[in-house]
């Protein structure tokens, strides 16, 4: 059974104990995080990229980690403020010309994102907004409970099931103007 | 289509999701070893970072010694072009520009403007540090943001909320050689200074408080103008009330107006009369609404942040 790195009281001193600890955080979380990060930058390398740094900041803070929370959550957490970051960053501005219309621009990446997402539904989910998406991703395809998703967003479980219920029915309508 | 088909197709999308992800995902054996050898292999930049920056340090000290000599150099005025480099910043410097802001009656702020340099030293810029001022004469350091390529201080601007405990601030700074600015709109939330909102190398820019709200201004060739202006209008939450500067706002068609609580707020706002377009806020973030007035006369915007709410006249002119 998998059970190093769990708990307040274990938290790792050696060498060998932060990489054992570091490998179990990956086999648990590391698909959930990069699977949460391309929810919200929805770019596979950028999502890539958080992961790793996510990881590498779990690995460089262990000992500090203070018990108060779960590592599922800390793990989380630090995903969002990354993801937050980047979004925020010069890099991903530029990956966005602030001089090329913005309709123009969502249209291109709506294209080019369905091309690579494939499945329709999922790609319907992703075109949503990214606070509605975000909360129906983590809700219907990862099946995170409604506290959960508060927790990681850091956003009140009455504000996420607004969002699940907002979210829903902008893809109802979205999936119904396919059908017709 | 009811909600039973609807859950029909989410749990298909699930299993698309499952097929797309399942396509990139790299193994648990490489991140975790990338981890390990990106943590082990930081250990050396960052020293030498360290070194460089003390280096930088004594440096900077050397020439402010040498500058302030004779020791009565004349003392500089907010908005003046920075003439000195920073001192050691565990203290507010005394010889660049400096202002006093107040956004409440017991939290004031001394504001520094210290010329730096950023990437490697290669491009200028501005550090504006707010010191926090205590009843006991102490200061402690509040906020710090580096302004890149900027070598203009602007007077730093209020933001007046009548019905929350502390106002907020617009700091921004200007590049003179290309016209560009940067900006940030900051406030005072649990016991800390936050950003709502940053903007860098506006092309054309400009930026004032007018009427209680902050306008930008930027070069933008999509507009008959040239010009696009965007009110930004701050969103506090004062014991659980949302709270806005101001209760009414004119615009003109064309002109965008975005909302902005602080990046834990979520904020979300509809447009009762249906003159002003919602736009896609997803740029500006969880905490951001983004509106564009489309047609002239009296609109308003009930906004919330999924517990209180508050509304927003808003009247549209044509532009004159």
């Amino acid at each position: 059974m998998e059970t190093a790195g769990l708990g307040a009281d274990r938290r790792p001193k050696t060498a060998d104990e932060r990489e054992s600890t570091l490998n179990y955080l990956v086999r648990r979380f590391g698909d959930r995080v990069i699977k949460l990060a391309y929810y919200h930058v929805r770019d596979r390398y950028l999502a890539e990229d958080i992961c790793q740094e996510v990881f590498c900041r779990v690995y460089k803070h262990l000992d500090r980690f203070r018990g108060d929370s779960s590592y599922y959550t800390w793990i989380y957490r630090i995903t969002m403020n990354l993801c937050r970051d980047y979004k925020a960053s010069a890099y991903f501005r530029r990956m966005l010309p602030a001089r090329m219309e913005e309709e123009v621009v969502a249209a291109a990446e709506t294209r080019m994102f369905e091309i690579a997402e494939g499945g329709e539904v999922f790609s319907k989910v992703m075109d949503l907004p990214l606070k509605l998406r975000t909360v129906i991703a983590l809700y219907y395809f990862e099946e995170m409970k409604t506290a959960e998703i508060a927790q990681v967003l850091g956003i009140s479980e009455e504000n996420v099931r607004t969002r699940l219920y907002r979210g829903r029915e902008l893809l109802r309508k979205k999936l119904s103007q396919e059908e017709r | 289509m009811n909600e039973r088909e609807l859950d029909s197709l989410l749990t298909q999308g699930k299993k698309e999701a499952g097929d797309f992800f399942s396509s990139f995902m790299p193994t648990p054996a490489q991140l975790a070893a990338e981890a390990v050898s990106k943590s082990r292999r930081t250990w050396r930049p960052q020293a030498v970072r360290r070194m460089a920056l003390a280096a930088v340090g004594i440096a900077a000290v050397l020439a402010f010694a040498l500058l302030a000599w004779p020791p009565h150099a004349e003392h500089t005025q907010p908005g003046d072009k920075p003439s000195a480099l920073a001192q050691a910043d565990d203290t507010p410097a005394d010889n660049v520009p400096t202002e006093t802001v107040a956004l409440g009656e017991d939290k004031e702020f001394r504001m520094n403007h210290i010329p730096t340099t950023v990437r490697d030293g290669t491009v200028p810029g501005i550090m504006t540090v707010l010191w926090e001022l205590s009843g006991n004469g102490s200061q402690q350091m509040a906020y710090s943001s580096v302004f890149e390529y900027c070598d203009t201080v602007y007077p730093a601007m209020i933001i007046p909320f009548s019905s929350a405990d502390y106002d907020m601030l617009l700091i921004a700074s200007g590049d003179s050689a290309h016209g560009r600015i940067g900006y940030r709109l900051v406030g005072y939330r649990a016991n800390a200074i936050q950003t709502w909102w940053s903007r860098d190398g506006l092309p054309s820019g400009d930026i004032s408080v007018q009427d209680g709200v902050a306008v930008e201004k930027a070069a933008d060739d999509s507009q008959q103008s040239g010009l696009r202006v965007t009110y930004i209008v701050p969103i506090q939450i004062t014991s659980g009330a949302l709270v806005l500067p101001v209760s009414r706002i004119r615009l003109g068609v064309g002109e965008r107006l975005l909302l902005i609580g602080s990046s834990t707020d979520d904020v979300d706002a509809e447009s009762l009369g249906g003159l002003m377009s919602r736009e896609d806020s997803e740029p500006y973030g969880e905490a951001a609404a983004m509106f564009t007035a489309v047609d002239t006369g009296e609109d308003t915007l009930q906004i919330s942040d999924g517990k209180a709410g508050n509304s927003l006249a808003v009247s549209i002119e044509e532009h004159e």
